[in-house]
């Protein structure tokens, strides 16, 4: 093991990877600062170009966008009420009552300081569980990951969106895309329908491509016909944070990483959910919940610690199983498979050096941060100023760009824009983009780990009760199950009640 | 969009999801009815086996139509509709952007990446509502042209030639 950090240590003190990720890092924070562009879209777009770099240059690079955008999301909520990524929601409540009392410049710099020690240490929760979790997972055949498929795939359609259906309407949909091409076990053709590029299936990241960018991009068009207010950018004045400041809400900090961790490494939730759970369960156990919603340093180191400490997280499950907890993940663990790296227990064994250096170009992130958040508040004003207009157009410039460089095909671009006026159809009415793009992403292998547990228990369902790993999973998703249909069952008996 | 509200106060049905689910039906049963004749050739032993390539989408078909039903009969629980009322102006630019980009990915083998390019971005960006030109010119001949140099020259992607490159 040791063997295996050092090498990727060596890995990732090269001045490439460090250039490409401190690079993301920055990107991510002037994108994260810009409301309407997110880490989904950055990394999407950027993906394509990775394939053609080194995996710790390429991943480090998306690592660094993803980190960056998150935080970078809590400038604008704080400068403008206006968060620059759905994460950063929560830090709106407090942190611009901050700005209108004068005090802006305490309110970013606990949110860039939470921010880091959320990031921080959620990268040492994936450090110490990844590892082990993977040696058990080693253990893992065709039942337990079918169970383990279906059981993720359920999470996150039923916790995407506010309407569990449409979330399950949109992973059906989404696997229904991935069946499309030649079968896996037999090379008998799925719905092609006679076209022959759609022999070798739907290419995930055009897709994805179109579903979050170009949807995106013709969403705000829309917007822009209909009239909006002028937005005032506070002043980045005021006192800076206390040592006294911070160390009150270091507690805070904790629990909410904490909570933020667990979150980021179940499928499906995520940064967004989390900073409401931390700012939710921070008010709980404040002395002074009263100051909630009206300027209090503690919610926003509670919201911003608990967002940014769920990106370490996501990766365990990718890592370790190959599932996706949202859809950054999800077009990494696209850019991992495009490396020659598939996500499993055996990538550790196998590519130990290669993890041991994307940990450490996390950590090196989690220190540039400091410096590059410092900057980037100071600048921020400028970056207000940057006409949408003008980065919407150049946006769709790079996906066309992107999209285009992966095989060099038509058909790929005409996916993406498929893809972009479903992504937005999809928007309109409420159905959630992240179930459909991973269930494309997982079908396959849910399909084939499903096909072959029944034709090695010749059709027998019992196979999943019967092996002992399996049966747990089982009976933990049956548990779930249940708990969630209890709750539905209870809030309907309140709601039919009288009063 | 329309929605209804029953005596309890619950939202009931929701015309786009009413849409929905029926779409999401015929889907169903369109991919029930491909899985069943087309790729299992019509036997229904081969589908219901899980050796067959027609098994896994016959099952998300029965998925999918369970899921439609769910959607077209249960009430939906009572949330803020987050979809917005159509407006005529926004639909016309969205659906004009539809355009413009189906137009791009025909231009960019026609008139060569950075030609159509140079004018998707004159489009989209006249469409955002930016009429400020000493920067809109300057910016659609200059940056797809970095693009183009920066992903020939540094990544090795060829992006297709056309009209002046």
């Amino acid at each position: 093991m040791w063997d295996q950090i050092l090498s990727g240590i060596a890995l990732a003190w090269t001045p490439a990877a460090m250039a490409a990720t401190l690079g993301g890092l920055a990107l991510g924070i002037l994108v994260g600062a810009i409301p309407g562009l997110t880490a989904s879209i950055t990394v999407a777009i950027l993906t394509p170009i990775t394939f053609f770099l080194p995996p710790t240059v390429g991943i480090g690079l998306l690592l660094g966008i993803y980190k960056g955008a998150v935080y970078g999301g809590s400038i604008p909520a704080v400068l403008i009420n206006t968060p620059g990524t759905p994460a950063a929601a929560a830090t709106a409540l407090d942190g611009n009552m901050l700005a209108k009392k004068g005090e802006a410049r305490s309110a970013l710099q606990m949110s860039l300081y939470a921010s880091v020690f959320g990031d921080l240490f959620a990268t040492f929760i994936l450090f110490a569980v990844a590892a082990p979790l993977a040696n058990f997972a080693v253990k893992f055949s065709s039942p337990e990951y079918t169970l383990l498929f279906i059981g993720s795939l359920t999470l996150i359609a039923t916790v995407s969106g506010s309407d569990p259906r449409k979330g399950m309407l949109a992973a059906t949909l989404g696997a229904l895309v991935g069946c499309i091409g030649l079968d896996p076990m037999s090379g008998s053709q799925r719905f092609v329908f006679g076209i022959p590029d759609l022999m070798g299936g739907i290419t995930l990241v055009p897709l994805l491509i179109g579903m979050f960018a170009l949807s995106e991009v013709l969403d705000q068009i829309g917007n822009s016909r209909r009239k909006r207010e002028k937005v005032a950018v506070l002043q980045t004045s005021g006192p800076s944070l206390t040592w006294s400041q911070f160390r009150q809400s270091v507690p805070t900090m904790v629990r909410s990483s904490s909570i933020g961790a667990f979150i980021g490494a179940l499928p499906g939730l995520g940064a967004e959910i989390a900073c409401w759970v931390c700012y939710g369960v921070a008010k709980r156990r404040s002395a002074q919940p009263e100051l909630f919603g009206k300027g209090a340093l503690e919610g926003v180191a509670a919201a911003e610690s608990g967002n940014n400490a769920t990106v370490p997280a996501t990766l365990i499950p990718m890592l370790v199983f190959g599932i996706p907890g949202d859809v950054v993940t999800a077009v990494l663990l696209g850019a991992f498979i495009a490396q020659g790296l598939t996500p499993g227990p055996m990538l550790f064994i196998n590519n130990g050096g290669i993890i041991y250096s994307l940990y450490a170009l996390l950590v090196v992130t989690n220190i540039a941060l400091i410096f590059f958040g410092l900057v980037a508040i100071r600048m921020f004003a400028r970056v207000a100023e940057i006409p949408v207009g003008f980065v919407l157009s150049c946006v769709v410039v790079m996906c066309f760009a992107g999209a285009y460089s992966i095989n060099s095909s038509g058909f790929d671009l005409v996916v993406m824009v498929i893809g972009g006026v479903v992504g937005l159809l999809m928007r309109r009415t409420n159905v959630p983009i992240p179930p459909f793009i991973i269930a494309v992403l997982l079908a396959p292998l849910l399909e084939s780990n499903l096909r072959q547990t029944l034709a090695f228990s010749e059709g027998s369902l019992t196979i999943f009760a019967t092996r002992p790993i399996a049966g747990a999973l089982l009976g933990l998703m049956l548990v779930v199950v249940g708990l969630y249909l209890g709750r539905l069952f209870l809030a309907r008996r309140r709601r039919a009640a009288p009063n | 969009m329309t929605e209804e509200t029953d005596v309890a106060g619950e939202s009931t049905t929701n015309a786009y999801d009413t849409l929905i689910a029926a779409l999401s039906a015929v889907v169903a049963i369109g991919v029930v009815w491909i899985a069943a004749r087309d790729i299992a050739g019509g036997s229904i032993d081969t589908w219901s086996d899980p050796r067959s390539p027609a098994f896994f989408p016959f099952v998300l078909g029965i998925v999918l139509f369970i899921v439609a039903g769910a959607i077209a009969l249960w009430p939906r629980p009572a949330q803020p509709a987050t979809a917005r009322k159509p407006e005529l102006a926004a639909t016309a630019a969205i659906v004009a952007g539809a355009v413009l980009l189906a137009g791009y990915v025909y231009g960019f083998f026609a008139l060569g990446f950075v030609t159509a390019s140079a004018l998707a971005i004159i489009g989209l960006a006249l469409l955002a509502g930016e009429r400020r030109w000493p920067i809109l010119l300057p910016l659609a001949i200059v940056f797809p042209l970095v693009l183009k140099i920066v992903a020939e020259r540094a990544l090795a992607i060829l992006l297709p030639k056309g009209l002046f490159w």
